[in-house]
């Protein structure tokens, strides 16, 4: 069973994803990164990113990590921060630690592609 | 700070029910429509009144000045669903609750649509690998890769490999005198017992065509005992053949070759694995010359041996279209199977599910 399956399907990852941005919007160290942009777009590609990367379905069709998050210029303190929260809203969700443990791998593995300031 | 009655009401006007409890989270306003929606009155407590509060994470939102969500059913008759909004408000905790029946309702289709794809996901992927499972039955899987990464398969050619031609004596007789229905349960049987001995040995059936039978050794399966592995597969079915019980009296002969041959695919809709060649021809040579329940072999396939003394030398016998030529025959002693063993493998051949019907 993929990590996907185990967490509940696409309806438990809209559910954290949503949660996510939820939380990344109301953060002063987040926030400013997503002003003027397309939430709903956003959540719609995060939930396929991550359905994808847990072992769902192939759905993702956006953009590469680096090339998606280039001109946002992104701080290692703001990287941070996403992480940190990301954890925070899987814990929230009542996930098992060890799978919090692999999908908190599986972000810190794309830093390098996505911090460049 | 609290809210005057006259606000708690003008909000109550407009259908939103509101409170305001202490940071202990003891309810100390509600306007009527709260109080009637969640059965609460000042002095009652949240946390014991809602068991999917999360009291923890709300008093970390509330610290860090964010609104703390959470959606309550009503207890009216239609059971409504309403969305609470907890914010810090001085030193208490103002609640806002919104009709959450929309938010809800597409909540809840998005999960059972979800579900309903992940089902049929699953399905295709289930379909898709007893698929697999069937190709890889017809076909190698080296020649499945390369079919997948070319779109088409190029024949190779195998040098002296080791080829068995098999042949069941009398078929056409039997077929004439037996219940088609016993003979093809029968000759199923028997070439499922083939198939279990094959594997055994490393060895690999390309195909049956009628009543013969073709295997090899080092095309599609690496063996690094060809010579003594298509040996002991021939003496294994000559004792299969002897002891099993059945309505028929079968008899084979079989043909023992090393030599060249050509694999490929043919075929466009009924793809086969399929080989062709001299190697192929002259092991049909050796099977037709064989006699029943004996192995006879080439000059070739005795020549690459070193187990002669299992051998007993036929001198110079004639093959068809290509004169005469040397021939061995093998001894049935080279490789006992005990009655066990026999019996073991003819109850799998029995029991056996076709790849058809384990994967259909």
């Amino acid at each position: 069973m993929s990590l996907f399956d185990k967490l509940g399907g696409f309806a438990a990852v809209s559910k954290v994803v949503g949660e996510f941005y939820d939380e990344l919007e109301q953060n002063p160290v987040t926030a400013p990164y997503f002003v003027g942009m397309n939430m709903e777009k956003l959540i719609d590609h995060q939930v396929k990113f991550l359905s994808q990367a847990l072992g769902g379905p192939q759905q993702y069709s956006g953009k590469a990590m680096n090339a998606a998050h280039q001109k946002l210029t992104i701080t290692e303190e703001a990287f941070n921060e996403v992480a940190r929260t990301l954890n925070e809203v899987l814990e929230d969700n009542g996930i098992d630690p060890a799978d919090i443990g692999a999908i908190m791998d599986l972000a810190g593995s794309l830093k390098d592609e996505v911090v460049s300031a | 700070m609290k809210w005057s009655q006259l606000d708690m009401d003008f909000i109550g006007h407009f259908g939103i029910p509101t409170a305001l409890c202490t940071e202990d989270l003891n309810l100390v306003q509600a306007n009527d429509l709260f109080q009637e929606l969640f059965c609460l009155t000042v002095g009652n407590s949240i946390a014991s009144m809602f068991n999917d509060l999360e009291v923890k994470k709300m008093r970390r939102k509330l610290s860090r000045n964010q609104a703390y969500k959470l959606v309550v059913v009503a207890q009216n008759q239609r059971q409504t669903p309403y969305e609470f909004t907890f914010k810090t408000l001085d030193e208490n905790i103002a609640i806002l609750a919104t009709d959450a029946t929309e938010i809800k309702k597409s909540e809840d289709m998005l999960a059972s649509y979800s579900k309903m794809i992940e089902r049929q996901n699953r399905a295709i992927k289930r379909d898709k690998e007893k698929l697999e499972v069937l190709i890889g039955n017809i076909l190698p899987s080296t020649t499945i890769s390369e079919l997948r990464s070319n779109g088409q398969v190029k024949p190779k050619k195998f040098t002296n490999v080791g080829i068995m031609m098999l042949d069941l004596v009398g078929f056409t007789t039997l077929s004439a005198q037996n219940d088609a229905e016993v003979l093809f349960s029968e000759l199923n049987e028997l070439f499922t017992c083939f198939d279990i001995l094959a594997e055994n040995h490393k060895c690999e059936r390309i195909k049956t065509i009628g009543d013969a039978y073709l295997a090899v050794t080092n095309v599609n399966i690496e063996n690094s005992k060809p010579n003594e592995s298509l040996a002991s597969l021939a003496t294994d079915i000559i004792h299969i053949i002897e002891s099993r019980s059945g309505k028929i009296d079968w008899k084979c002969r079989i043909g023992l070759h090393k030599g060249d041959l050509v694999a490929g695919v043919v075929g466009k809709t009924k793809i086969l694995f399929d080989v062709f060649g001299d190697g192929i021809n002259t092991a049909a040579r050796m099977e037709a010359a064989s006699v029943p329940m004996k192995i006879n072999c080439s000059e070739n396939f005795f020549q690459t041996i070193d187990f002669i003394e299992h051998f007993t030398p036929r001198g110079l016998q004639q093959i068809k279209g290509k004169g005469p030529a040397k021939m061995y025959f093998l001894e049935n002693s080279f490789h006992n199977l005990d009655s066990q063993r026999i019996a073991e493998i003819v109850q799998q051949a029995r029991t056996m599910k076709s790849i058809v019907e384990s994967t259909i």
